[in-house]
């Protein structure tokens, strides 16, 4: 364990542990003989309800981390797909302004940062589970954008963003080199 | 019946247009009109704002270095354009043969609409130049046929020949000619043409490949059409997946998986 997201893991698991972003999500796909144990769901995220998909305004972080939940739980149905298509679509055709249209949806600098980050890990999970890979083309162009990285700070608010990147990192590095050679 | 045949042209270089018209001319069909779209200011960031750098290299290959971007020991349009002895560069050409040519900002303009309007009956080929919207749609007479890199519905969107490699499904490699309609790549589908992978050495040669095939397929489907021998099928409305452009990690990776698979056959 010697990497930035293995150290970043190991130095704040407890406050990991209670973090309703589910930054260890796919944690074994990334640690095989892992010591650390894979928080769990909290109840609050199982219990959300999720509203149909309108606009990308509606896609808040609290959200993505319940479709990440439902995703990780096996509990995938039509408003879930629906979801992640209308998410994947949205960052695609929207590419080049993502930028400037999230700024205009008056979310902040952090905001931003982490719901990307929140949405670049919901599109790789999802393309454990469906193995379509849209999902990591699209995945692959957000995490090009600087803006989607999080600061270079101390600040704890960045913390799950920051191992959700570095998770990111590695887990899109394992799957373009298992498309590779498949 | 005469229809009068209307061309859509992204750019009065275009091979796809010139080797068109010039083989419809060939077979004794007229060109009414040629509608140009301009390459300026405005298009350049309408579409940079979609391509991105790619459009740079976009320009460079179809604008600046033109046919010196191809190689003619290659299955490709210029190979195409040789055997076949197509020799018209430059849609002005055209206007010998009775052909007008119009320009415009976008294909949507009013001139646009106002052309097709006049016209009674028509059919209009599309041969690239952007989104066409509803205003224009709904003026088109018969439709507007248009060539598209995949085999529909499974494959819609863009990069398809990339997605195919990418998923492995080397043999949904292929054209659809279809209509257009206000969705993307949802319109009725006239004819579909599968293409071999051949001994492609990487995506820009297999790409290539496709346009020779999406000339002469175009010239056979209007006449099969206009002759009644073939009609439009609607598609299913399940077919809800789009493809978008391939990431360059990805381009890689199909580059790879183009000449693995070369080495396959060859060595079998």
């Amino acid at each position: 364990m010697s990497d930035i997201f293995q150290k970043l893991v190991l130095q704040h698991i407890d406050q990991l542990k209670n973090s309703e972003e589910l930054p260890l999500l796919c944690y074994s796909k990334i640690v095989e003989q892992s010591d650390t144990a894979t928080p769990q769901i909290p109840e609050t995220l199982k219990k959300q309800e999720l509203p149909p998909y309108k606009a990308f305004k509606n896609a808040t972080i609290g959200r993505i981390a319940h479709i990440r939940a439902k995703i990780e739980l096996d509990e995938i149905d039509p408003n879930i797909e629906n979801w992640c298509e209308k998410l994947l679509r949205y960052c695609e055709i929207r590419y080049n302004s993502l930028k400037k249209r999230a700024a205009q949806q008056k979310r902040t600098k952090e905001e931003i940062v982490k719901l990307y980050t929140q949405i670049i890990s919901l599109f790789i999970e999802y393309y454990y589970k469906n193995g379509d890979l849209r999902y990591i083309n699209i995945a692959l162009k957000l995490m090009d954008y600087k803006w989607t990285k999080y600061p270079n700070t101390q600040n704890v608010e960045y913390l799950s963003a920051k191992i959700l990147h570095e998770r990111n990192l590695r887990l899109l590095d394992k799957i373009l080199h298992t498309i590779e050679y498949e | 019946m005469n229809k009068s045949i209307i061309v859509f042209s992204p750019s009065p270089y275009s091979m796809l247009t010139t080797s068109v018209c010039e083989l419809l001319i060939r077979k004794g069909y007229t060109i009414d009109t040629i509608v140009l779209r301009k390459f300026g200011l405005q298009r350049f960031r309408h579409e940079f704002g979609r391509d991105g750098v790619l459009l740079i290299r976009k320009i460079w290959n179809k604008l600046i270095l033109k046919e010196k971007s191809l190689s003619l020991d290659e299955d490709n349009i210029l190979s195409f354009r040789k055997k076949h002895n197509i020799t018209v560069g430059h849609i002005k050409e055209f206007e010998a043969h009775g052909t007008k040519i119009i320009r415009c900002q976008t294909l949507n303009d009013k001139v646009v609409e106002d052309l097709l309007r006049a016209k009674k009956d028509k059919i209009v080929l599309f041969t690239g130049g952007g989104i066409i919207r509803k205003n224009i749609l709904e003026v088109a007479g018969d439709g507007i046929i248009n060539f598209h890199m995949g085999v529909l519905p499974r494959y819609r969107g863009m990069d398809l020949p990339e997605w195919c490699v990418l998923e492995n499904n080397t043999d949904q490699l292929g054209i659809t000619l279809h209509f257009m309609d206000t969705g993307i790549d949802t319109g009725k589908i006239l004819k579909i043409v599968k293409i071999p992978m051949k001994n492609s050495k990487n995506i820009k040669i297999l790409r290539d490949t496709f346009y020779p095939v999406m000339v002469t397929s175009m010239v056979e489907v209007l006449e099969e059409y206009l002759t009644g021998k073939i009609q439009a099928q609607a598609q299913p409305k399940s077919a809800k997946k789009q493809y978008f452009i391939v990431h360059p990690k990805l381009h890689r990776i199909i580059d790879v998986k183009i000449n693995d698979s070369r080495i396959n056959e060859y060595t079998n």
